[in-house]
């Protein structure tokens, strides 16, 4: 990413957040597990002195790791260019899944 | 909502090829007349935004199937696994002529986009990091801000600049500081919030990340990694965004081998969107976002200073 930053314009970048954000909002999420026991520890963790605390590194970890279902999509395939899946889909006799946005399933956002 | 549902996953395996590709790359890439450019782009002529976003269907021949991105904003997975059985009942439906091409394209003649480059840069490491916001007034699903959505990101880091987090001298209680570039090279690389934006290095405005040696056992030393970082965006691009956070982390160094057994780093932060974002958006603009990130494969002899070989040959 910080290469990246480096050789993009930063209108370029605005333009792709915004369509990341799309991306991302498809590729990822789950309704379970936002309300589990370390989802609410870290909810109520930050207080009036949280500042000065030290985070609990167990919580935060556990709040913020995906959930199985929310791994479901690394367990396809995914081609990274148009020209591979043609290939790969000629030979196979098959159709395409062609899932186009910037910041795919693949994490490299 | 569409990519992890396990139906839509298991056609897209049994039923068709995947690719993963970014629509941004291909309207800008400097070979507009490459095959692959072509394709794409007479592949997307007649789709509802042309070339564009979205989750799209077709036969290596070019023919448009449909679309698996119904139900936007809030993408629906019943919608996709819907379109994905037509489309496979259309592509069975049609002749060999339709369905594919008289020949398949030369990869070494015919490619419009590179091939990723994934691996990490030499003299670097790798921090894998998921990240997913609290619960804040007025979220909706819609925003990719809601805490159902969990994003996965990386940053490729200077191996240095961990290797730096060692204290030099390897004794319980040694503290050091972090390179504050670390920082901003994280921050640059919007680890701290949900999604992409523009951050530059004079708009932190405190960052410290202080690295403690907790124990020392033989090999082992482990370290606990604490640290503030604020930030107030100025610049064009993110004008009015802030974060406000505190950092953390647990890591422990192998002396012998002189690199990482294991590095984690954490923040648990207030982030607040730009100007420009807040009347877009449903909801409080500012959250608070928990990030994780570890430390990923380590190549043999990137660990750290260029040294770490593979144990297994020092036996």
């Amino acid at each position: 990413m910080a290469s990246l930053r480096r050789t993009v314009p930063p209108t370029a970048l605005v333009a792709r957040a915004v369509a990341a954000a799309v991306a991302i909002a498809v590729a990822s999420g789950s309704t379970a597990g936002i309300a589990g026991p370390a989802r609410c520890a870290v909810a109520q963790e930050r207080t009036a002195d949280a500042d000065e605390a030290p985070l609990d590194v167990a919580a935060i970890a556990a709040y913020a790791a995906p959930s199985a279902r929310d791994l479901v999509h690394r367990s396809v395939d995914w081609l990274p260019t148009a020209l591979d899946g043609i290939v790969a889909a000629q030979a196979a006799d098959k159709p395409i899944v062609l899932w186009l946005y910037f910041g795919g399933p693949l994490g490299d956002c | 909502m569409v990519a992890n549902d396990p139906r839509f996953a298991e056609l897209v395996k049994r039923d068709f090829v995947a690719v993963a590709a970014s629509d941004v790359d291909y309207a800008h890439v400097a070979d507009q007349d490459a095959w692959e450019t072509r394709w794409v782009r007479d592949l997307l002529a007649n789709a509802e935004h042309g070339l564009f976003q979205g989750i799209y269907l077709a036969t290596p021949s070019g023919v448009l199937l449909g679309r698996a991105d119904g139900g936007w904003p809030t993408y629906d997975p019943a919608i996709a696994v819907r379109a994905l059985a037509d489309a496979s009942r259309r592509y069975a439906s049609m002749s060999k002529e339709e369905r594919l091409l008289e020949h398949a394209p030369d990869p070494a003649t015919d490619r419009g986009l590179a091939p990723p480059d994934d691996r990490v840069p030499a003299g670097r490491l790798r921090l894998e990091a998921t990240k997913r916001t609290k619960p804040f007034r007025g979220m909706s699903t819609a925003d990719v801000r809601h805490p159902q959505h969990v994003h996965f990101d990386r940053v490729d880091v200077p191996a240095e600049m961990l290797r730096a987090l060692v204290p030099e001298r390897l004794v319980a209680g040694a503290e050091v500081e972090a390179d504050p570039h670390l920082l901003f090279l994280l921050a640059e690389a919007s680890l701290f919030q949900p999604e992409c934006s523009v951050w530059r290095e004079e708009e932190l405005v405190r960052r410290s990340l202080t690295a403690r040696i907790v124990s020392v056992d033989a090999d082992r030393v482990v370290l606990a990694l604490d640290g503030h970082l604020a930030m107030r965006a100025e610049n064009e691009w993110n004008r009015g965004a802030s974060y406000d956070g505190r950092l953390g982390g647990r890591a422990v160094w192998n002396r012998r081998y002189e690199r990482f057994d294991a590095f984690e780093f954490v923040a648990l932060g207030a982030h607040t969107l730009r100007e420009s974002e807040r009347r877009n958006r449903p909801g409080a603009p500012t959250c608070d976002v928990a990030v994780h990130a570890v430390l990923g494969a380590q190549p043999p002899g990137e660990g750290s200073q260029g040294s770490a070989a593979d144990p297994a040959r020092r036996r």
